[in-house]
């Protein structure tokens, strides 16, 4: 018996040094990341230091925040990604709900058929449609003149998913409150407008979260799209860490900037970020 | 009474119609952003232009899938591609084992939880240059302690040797997967029922045994889930790689099936090939739909709905 209790102790013990492991292999790296984009650009010039001896400096981030002339600042791609990413996502989660709403809600011919259809657009890559969409904003001339458009009009139409996703959470608001609403005279849309979209509030606020987050951490789309003179703050770093290669405090920083709003919107909101994930990846 | 219940079919009807619309606007733009660029695709893969000038389009039938599955360096990127899924596959079974001690009720789950997954979060360009900084030749954290401990004597050139790049970004995907995995499965294992284990407890069956024979069957359409959805990121991984070696890695180690589209839509070296792009788009959906059909396939052997 007693051996069993060592046994399971012992156990137990594994247990935690498994897990504790793994999160210092998750967090190290920021760590290091933190630490250099603090250190004098001499200091990492040499063997790697836990702390820095030269003292800590903040040149990296005052390179980080500085204005350039020939391309985009870390400042201004964010303001840009704001822009860019702000708009779709709000349209889009409010588009997505009402389509949500008319097949959770409303009732018309035809519906399973259109939900069928609207679930098997999923199924179409992306990366198929990536280059003749590249050609048909190309041929209107949108690329040269306004090359953000691309990366916002289509999410104003909504997501299948997202649909997919508030269509399920409609479903707990009870057909009653509708009913009653009906009889006070509201119509469907403000019947969605008055009474489901403020009951939802959890449901969008996880789903707008997911698709900013998403959005303000694309790469490809603004690769593709953008021009250096009018960039986001993906490119942004990306570009501004070429220019300052070598100087690693300066990249660091520059880098640590990127990261530091989703983390913090990570932080804030992680209960509404877990169940926007765990919500998406229950419907497999 | 006739006048009334006109004015309710009206009504009824006024309500269909707005039903429709009100559901179809994201049909509506799949139709416009999705459909068209589909059915342009068809007609961009059969015909090659001069730089991304439409009309200076020339049918060549299949010239364009033939030149590509000549190309040496399609087959290099579709085994570097492989390997991105390796790693996906890899990253889903310690994501397993992590989610199973969690499971086996710690202290703190919430907290591990919580910084498992944090790299999930975060930009991808970001989280590059940090394992960038990290595997950096000359003064990266990697060598210094490396050398430091004595392991090695001299630095390895982790992002820019043929040996060892596919391990320094392993590495990277793994880190980076991990998370998202973790925060599916541990949910999914938290509905496993506890009387369960205690009945297999009495018969005296082993924690391994029970993970394998319990737990797994559980949770296994999550399971199916994650490896749907990893192989299908997977097999579209671009950024980490076009980030961290834009000119393809050590003899093309970095070059993966998206990376090889882009650099054929936006050719570095002379004007875009539209027409072969467009055809490396379909090849890859090609490949996406046959390993998803496999993997359907192959679900009914172990993925347990009841």
């Amino acid at each position: 018996m007693i051996k069993k209790n060592k046994n399971v102790i012992i156990r137990k013990c594994l247990t935690y040094v498994g897990l504790i492991l793994y999160a210092l292999f998750v967090l190290l790296p920021f760590a290091i990341m933190l630490i250099s984009s603090l250190k004098q650009k001499e200091e990492t010039i040499g063997t790697f230091t836990w702390l820095p001896k030269l003292g800590v400096t903040l040149r990296g981030y005052m390179n980080a925040f500085e204005k350039v002339a020939s391309s985009t600042s870390i400042v201004e791609g964010f303001f840009n990604t704001l822009w860019i990413i702000i708009p779709p996502t709000l349209i889009g989660l409010f588009v997505s709900s009402l389509s949500a709403f008319a097949f959770a809600k409303m009732r018309f011919r035809g519906k399973d058929i259109m939900f069928g259809l609207l679930i098997a657009t999923m199924m179409v890559p992306g990366i198929v449609t990536l280059v003749p969409s590249y050609v048909i904003w190309d041929a209107l001339g949108v690329t040269a003149n306004a090359p953000f458009l691309p990366l916002m009009i289509p999410g104003m139409f909504g997501a299948a998913a997202c649909v997919f996703f508030m269509r399920q959470s409609f479903y707990a608001i009870p057909d009653s409150i509708i009913e009653a609403a009906k009889i006070d005279g509201l119509g469907p849309f403000q019947c969605f407008l008055r009474i489901v979209l403020p009951l939802s509030k959890p449901a969008l606020l996880s789903q707008g979260i997911l698709g900013f987050v998403g959005g303000y951490n694309d790469y490809f789309g603004p690769l593709i799209y953008l021009k250096s003179d009018y960039q986001t703050l993906q490119i942004a770093v990306s570009i501004f860490s070429d220019r300052y290669s070598g100087d690693w405090p300066s990249i660091l920083a520059a880098n640590v900037v990127a990261i530091v709003p989703t983390v913090l919107i990570y932080i804030f909101a992680q209960k509404y970020f877990i169940e926007g994930i765990t919500a998406g990846g229950e419907k497999g | 009474m006739n006048k009334n219940m006109q004015k309710t079919k009206k009504k009824i009807k006024g309500e269909e119609i707005q039903g429709i619309v009100f559901a179809n606007i994201p049909l509506l733009g799949f139709t416009i952003f999705g459909l068209i660029p589909l059915l342009l695709s068809v007609y961009l893969c059969f015909h090659t232009f001069k730089g991304l000038r439409l009309d200076s389009a020339a049918f060549i039938g299949l010239e364009n899938f033939k030149a590509i599955l000549e190309d040496e360096l399609f087959y290099k990127a579709l085994g570097n591609t492989v390997y991105v899924l390796f790693a996906s596959i890899v990253s889903l079974v310690l994501s397993l084992v992590i989610s199973g001690l969690i499971a086996t009720g710690v202290k703190g789950a919430k907290g591990f939880k919580t910084v498992y997954f944090v790299p999930y979060v975060c930009s991808m360009v970001a989280v590059t240059f940090m394992w960038k900084w990290i595997y950096d030749y000359n003064y990266g954290v990697l060598n210094s302690t490396l050398m430091e401990w004595g392991w090695i004597k001299e630095p390895i050139d982790w992002l820019g040797s043929a040996d060892y790049y596919r391990v320094a970004m392993f590495v990277l995907l793994v880190w980076g997967g991990m998370g998202y995995n973790i925060i599916l499965l541990t949910s999914a294992l938290t509905n496993v029922s506890r009387d369960l284990y205690e009945a297999a407890d009495i018969d005296g069956a082993s924690g391994l045994r029970k993970f394998f024979k319990i737990t797994i069957p559980i949770i296994s359409p999550t399971i199916f889930f994650l490896l749907v959805t990893g192989v299908n990121g997977a097999l579209q991984a671009f950024a980490q790689f076009q980030v961290m070696t834009p000119d393809g890695g050590p003899d093309y180690q970095g070059l993966t099936v998206v990376f090889y589209l882009y650099r054929k839509l936006f050719n570095a070296s002379g004007g875009s090939d539209l027409g072969v792009a467009t055809a490396t788009g379909w090849l890859i959906a090609v490949l996406i739909g046959a390993v998803t059909i496999v993997n359907f396939k192959l679900q009914r052997k172990w993925v347990n709905y009841d």
